[in-house]
């Protein structure tokens, strides 16, 4: 019976001395492992590239996450996620299971805070400085205070300039696109794996249903773009030029101007009734349900929507920030002008949203796929 | 384990699907003597063998060794040894290191182990050989050193399993006559498996005949082989099985005049072929159909009225001999079965 | 056999397989009472009808053309002569192991709408984008499948059958080819063609990359309902469906896979001779596979150095994927990943190793199926079983190692049954009866005479984790980030280069894993 002790001694030594020297050197290179137990310590979750667009992150993320440990005291533990979409799902697993880690979520768009409510993993707040909030933002988003926003975005349809006429986009409509060589240049997400994707179809569903009184269907039908998994992949082939119209947000050519000096990239959105039309894709910031840190998270989502970060959010995220006392930067003059469009979001009720996105979105696969 | 006594078999039995291997055997085998079990391919030998070593699991039956019930023991537990067909050898390991493979395995210190090792190589004549490996070796090397590595941890019982069989002629022989040696000088009980029946005679202090998985004869190998008790095991050695009539206290064969007329009880005779004369003579019954040369002796294959009967010849009389002659056959002894 | 043992085989088994329970109950879960309604829902769908149809379509497609493709490569081998194929097969492994991700931008990049290859070649476009690309980047991935287990069982033809046509003036090859070659290495072309199957049917980044909306397998469609629409129950009915599927035909796998011949210990090659023009062909097809085995490889090499937004030439990528300090766009260091990624690794394979030396020392066919049939799992379920199972007591750098154990365990008790089977009972006889048992008979006889294969699944093992991506980016938190999820990262703030850089850097450790272990292996061969 030696061999055997030696044998599963040698072993358990082995596996023993690799964790202890893994666990040294990660300590080493200063990431601490374990959370540490009490108030001064704030965990939040939020999807990757929350505020990663700008000229330079890692002064944006001094800004708002170090910022916060300087002012309070408070150390903040920032847990990225893949998407949105993970990070609500964690979340969810973790109320359910009971062991909660978050404090704080940041990311859940509108669509999502629907499934966040059904799920009760978010715990209403109001924080002192909602009135900075304007209130039809609230309305379009969560009027209890699950979650609040924190900033909101335009969805658009971005052009190239050089293959792409102002003119056309000027007077853009939906059925612009029944036109076969604009059809072959414009590019669109799924929305079954991106957000974009999901909140583009919303945008068409409700213009079509809601404001135009028709099937949405039809212009899937007719159209039949090119439609690609995330808007990464999307805009990628955007900017090789493989396409020449693509769903993404209305303040991108604002970006385009910051980081490449250029005019090329603008954004349209439809217009019927000489009125332009817009759908808002607006994020928000909520408590956990069963936080660990309640009373820090409170102070951090009090934060989140203060001036001092907010100010971040238009460079750096490229949406509009909620705070209504920040001024957007000079940029965004190649942004569209927000006080031009009437947003259709509050055509559709959250209701209708969540008993019928599944059916449509089938509906949307079936459409697309016949062909 | 009992001292002395017997192995017992008693009803062993196993079949593999629909064939029956081993077909309930009951045997008593003695301790330390060496005990051959001769049979030929197909016999169960094997399989037997593999049963008293623990390697199988007998459907029926039990196994003693002495006074123990060994039947639902593994090897290990068995005091045995073994030595297989193909040594076996573990090819990681040198010549040395495979002889104490059972000595390590029980934990014995390192100075008994090598004196064990040593008394084993030099009883099977192959100190010279310990530092080797398997692949450096000879078959003839290699089984000898199978067979210290089976020695060396003082086995009660040692069992072999046609370990000659691969080995040339010269080899085999001269193995042989170590092996008794070594029983003689160890008092190891051998059980010896084969299907050579010259290697059973030679060696068996006892021996059995194994036909189709039943035992068909056993006892002392000389009177098994001369008066065997079955016909299967006549036909195990390969004697000549005649048809016959016992006639008025005289058995009387197909190629006698007094054939027809002889009323009687129909018989098998069994007859070694060294049993059988041979005389030329003018008014003989058979004829030589074929003159044989085995290695120490010719064998004359003749025909008498349609029976086919084989005769041991001395070599220096072979050549008197030729196909074709007339020649009367004389019996000497047989055995006759009912 | 023994108690002591099967009761720890018992445990080991409730360790891996609880997760998958886990993960998988959500789909007899509604609003938590137990029911069929998911099932029901998710089989009445049209989109999840046609998806089914989708995905096996692709799978049977892909798995005839890498099969078939791959058999010939496995027999062009056999041109270069035993001693100079040891390299190519091992070379064969590293697209297997690529980064899905990684491999979809090479595939883009040549034969894409701008792609380097399809600019020269017309045609190729179709490999770019749509079924086809599909079915090529599958392709892509299971060829080296079907080359290492063909080239082993073609190589283990036992040199007597072959001479014995020779001498018979039988030496005409197509004779050979149909009489003795291919019912000796059927098994395993089945066995590869039934284990490229499952991968292609849980394939998931490619569909969903490379395809359109009409090309969505089963695992798009589990990615979607569990985390666009938090619809557990209708995920993880969809993955309880593909796995039950999936079952038989790992079945099929255990069966063929346990039939395929290999050679014993010390076995000499035999000779083929072949005609001048058969050869060249050969070569050929040799040249060409291996050529597109590499190219996307070597696209993602060439994108390392290439910025695209700059359009210029330059080491930034791996400037940034080789400092070490804090990275904004991972939230760690970049140090801290390194050593992760080298942790997990090499836990992974010393776990790995014991729980498969337990698994076949003392299992049978049907513990085979049960972990092999572990392929089977949606990656997205298990890694949700695992979360739920485990992460109340388990650190989660543990979780991620027992993720990457599980993944490699189907292909390490393979390789290490095979082993098994290959020392043969004689051996084990003989120590038995010398009264050596259990452990030590483990350590003294079947390790020694096992060890190219221990070598074998240490090396699948270690190049398992290092490429595990699906699970790791569901578990891991910034803290306990590998070179894989980093790779993606890189991508989720659109530094193509960094990505491109961290790939290849992955790729050059697989590499030489593969080859160092390799080439130690062949010495004892």
């Amino acid at each position: 019976m030696r061999s055997e002790y030696k044998a599963v001694l040698a072993i358990s030594i082995i596996v023993i001395i690799l964790t202890i020297s893994y666990v040294t050197i990660i300590n080493l290179l200063q990431q601490p492992m374990v959370l540490e137990e009490g108030e001064d310590v704030v965990v939040v979750y939020t999807y990757e590239s929350l505020l990663a667009w700008g000229p330079d992150p890692n002064k944006t993320y001094d800004v708002v996450f170090k910022g916060f440990e300087e002012k309070t005291g408070i150390r903040v533990e920032v847990r990225r996620f893949e998407d949105s979409g993970t990070m609500l799902a964690t979340v969810i697993e973790e109320v359910k299971s009971g062991n909660v880690k978050a404090d704080v979520v940041i990311g859940i768009d509108n669509i999502q805070i629907i499934k966040a409510k059904e799920e009760g993993v978010l715990e209403p707040y109001t924080p002192p400085n909602i009135d900075a909030v304007p209130g039809w933002l609230i309305e379009s988003y969560d009027p209890h205070h699950y979650a609040i926003p924190y900033d909101y975005g335009l969805i658009a349809f971005v052009y190239d300039t050089e293959y792409v006429s102002d003119d056309v986009m000027e007077e853009l409509s939906f059925e612009t696109f029944y036109n076969t060589s604009m059809a072959s240049t414009l590019i669109v997400e799924d929305p079954r794996t991106s957000s974009t994707g999901v909140s583009f179809l919303l945008y068409q569903i409700t213009v079509y249903e809601k404001y135009l009184g028709r099937d949405w269907r039809d212009w899937w039908r007719n159209v039949k773009p090119r439609v690609v998994s995330s808007w990464g992949d999307a805009y990628d082939r955007f900017l090789n030029e493989e396409y020449h119209v693509v769903v993404s947000y209305a303040t991108d050519p604002a970006y385009s101007m910051l980081f490449y000096n250029s005019t090329r990239y603008r954004a349209a959105l439809v217009k019927y009734d000489d009125k332009m039309l817009g759908w808002l894709q607006i994020e928000g910031i909520g408590l956990v349900k069963g936080a660990p840190h309640k009373e820090a998270a409170k102070k951090f989502i009090e934060w989140f929507l203060s001036e001092e970060v907010q100010k971040e959010i238009p460079l750096n995220n490229w949406m509009y920030p909620a705070n209504k006392y920040v001024k957007l930067p000079d940029v965004y003059k190649y942004a569209i002008n927000m006080s031009s469009v009437e947003v259709v979001n509050l055509r559709i009720t959250s209701e209708e949203i969540e008993s019928s996105l599944d059916k449509w979105i089938e509906e949307w696969v079936d459409t697309i796929s016949s062909s | 384990m009992a001292v002395d006594g017997f192995i017992r078999l008693d009803g062993v039995s196993k079949h593999y699907g629909l064939v029956k291997a081993v077909d309930n055997v009951s045997l008593n085998i003695p301790f330390r003597e060496i005990t051959v079990i001769l049979g030929p391919s197909g016999s169960g030998k094997t399989t037997l063998l593999r049963i008293i070593a623990g390697l199988e699991k007998p459907d029926h039956g039990r196994i003693f060794f002495g006074k123990h019930d060994v039947t639902g023991k593994p090897p290990w537990e068995r005091s045995v040894s073994m030595v297989f067909q193909e040594p076996a050898l573990l090819p990681h390991l040198n010549a040395f290191e495979n002889i104490a493979f059972g000595l390590e395995a029980h934990g014995l210190a390192r100075d008994v182990v090598r004196e064990r090792v040593l008394w084993a190589s030099k009883l099977l004549h192959i100190e010279s050989l310990l530092d080797k490996y398997p692949d450096q070796l000879s078959g003839g090397e290699q089984q000898r050193v199978a067979l210290a590595r089976a020695l060396v941890v003082k086995p009660k019982i040692l069992l072999l399993d046609e370990p000659l069989s691969n080995l040339d002629l010269s080899l085999r022989e001269e193995l042989r006559i170590e092996l008794k040696r070594i029983q003689r000088e160890t008092g190891i009980t051998f059980i010896h498996v084969t299907h050579d029946q010259d290697e059973a005679l030679e060696l068996a202090d006892y021996l059995v005949v194994l036909y189709n998985g039943r035992v068909v004869d056993y006892g002392e190998p000389l009177r098994v082989y001369e008066k065997p008790r079955s016909i299967l095991a006549a036909r195990v050695f390969g004697h000549n099985i005649v048809d016959a009539i016992e006639c008025k206290e005289e058995t009387v064969y197909p190629w006698m005049s007094s054939w027809r007329s002889c009323k009687g009880r129909f018989i098998k005779a069994i007859i070694p072929q060294h049993r059988i004369v041979i005389e030329k003579t003018s008014n003989a019954p058979c004829t030589i159909r074929d003159l044989v040369y085995r290695r120490n002796y010719g064998l004359a294959i003749i025909d008498c009225n349609g029976v086919l009967l084989k005769v041991s010849i001395n070599l220096r009389e072979m050549t008197m001999y030729s196909v074709g002659d007339k020649v009367k056959p004389i019996i000497d002894s047989k055995t006759i079965i009912r | 056999m023994n108690t002591r043992l099967l009761i720890v085989l018992a445990i080991v088994t409730l360790i891996v397989y609880l997760p998958v329970v886990y993960g998988l109950k959500d789909a007899f879960l509604y609003k938590n009472v137990f029911t069929l309604r998911n099932i029901v829902e998710v089989l009445s769908r049209k989109s999840i009808q046609n998806s089914l149809r989708f995905t096996f379509t692709q799978a049977l497609i892909s798995s005839i053309i890498a099969t078939v493709a791959g058999s010939i490569t496995a027999f062009s081998l056999l041109t270069i002569g035993f001693r100079k194929a040891w390299i190519l097969r091992a070379l064969s492994i590293i697209p297997f192991m690529a980064p899905p991700m990684v491999v979809v931008t090479g595939f883009t990049s040549l034969y894409g709408l701008h792609g380097v290859v399809s600019n020269i070649i017309p045609w190729t476009k179709v490999l770019g984008y749509g079924f086809w690309a599909i079915i090529a980047a599958h392709a892509f991935y299971n060829i080296p499948l079907s080359i290492n287990f063909v080239y082993s069982s073609l190589v283990s033809i036992p040199r007597e059958v072959v001479d014995t046509l020779h001498v018979f003036g039988f030496g005409r090859f197509m004779y050979v080819l149909r009489r003795v070659i291919v019912p000796y290495i059927l098994p395993a072309v089945f066995s590869s063609f039934t284990l490229t199957f499952i991968y292609c049917f849980t394939s998931f980044a490619i569909p969903l990359t490379l395809g359109g909306v009409g090309c969505s397998t089963l695992e798009v469609y589990i990615y979607y309902y569990y985390k666009i629409m938090y619809k557990p129950g209708l995920a993880a009915s969809i993955a309880l469906i593909q796995y039950i599927i999936l079952l038989s035909i790992v079945a099929l796998f255990i069966y063929f896979h346990g039939r395929t011949f290999t050679a014993p210990i010390g076995y000499r090659h035999y000779r083929l001779s072949l005609r001048k023009s058969l050869k060249t062909i050969l070569s050929i097809i040799l040249v060409i596979v291996y050529i597109y085995l590499y190219a996307p490889l070597v696209a993602i090499v060439y994108q390392a150095f290439y910025n695209p937004y700059t359009k210029t030439y330059g080491l930034e990528g791996f400037y940034r994927v080789l400092q070490l300090g804090y990275d904004s766009g991972l939230g760690v260091s970049t140090g801290v990943v390194y050593v992760n990624t080298v942790y997990y690794a090499l836990m992974t394979g010393l776990l790995a190793i014991i729980l498969s030396t337990i698994i076949v020392y003392y299992g049978g066919r049907i513990v085979d199926t049960l972990y092999a049939s572990l392929l089977a799992v949606s990656p997205l379920t298990l890694s949700l079983g695992l979360l739920r199972t485990y992460s109340w007591y388990i650190p989660s750098y543990f979780l991620i190692i027992l993720a990457h154990t599980i993944a490699a365990l189907p292909l390490t008790t393979r390789v290490l049954r095979i082993g098994f089977e290959r020392v043969g009972k004689k051996y084990i006889e003989v120590a038995h009866v010398l009264g050596e048992k259990g452990l030590p008979l483990f350590l003294r006889v079947v390790y020694p005479l096992m060890k190219p294969s221990y070598l074998v699944a240490l090396s699948l093992a270690l190049v398992v984790s290092l490429g595990e991506f699906g699970a790791t980016l569901f578990i891991s938190t910034p803290d306990t980030m590998t070179l894989g999820v980093a790779i993606y990262s890189y991508r989720g703030v659109r530094d193509w280069a960094a990505a491109a850089s961290a790939a290849s850097i992955l790729l050059l450790l697989t590499a030489s894993i593969l080859l160092l272990l390799s080439r130690r292996m062949e010495r004892w061969l």
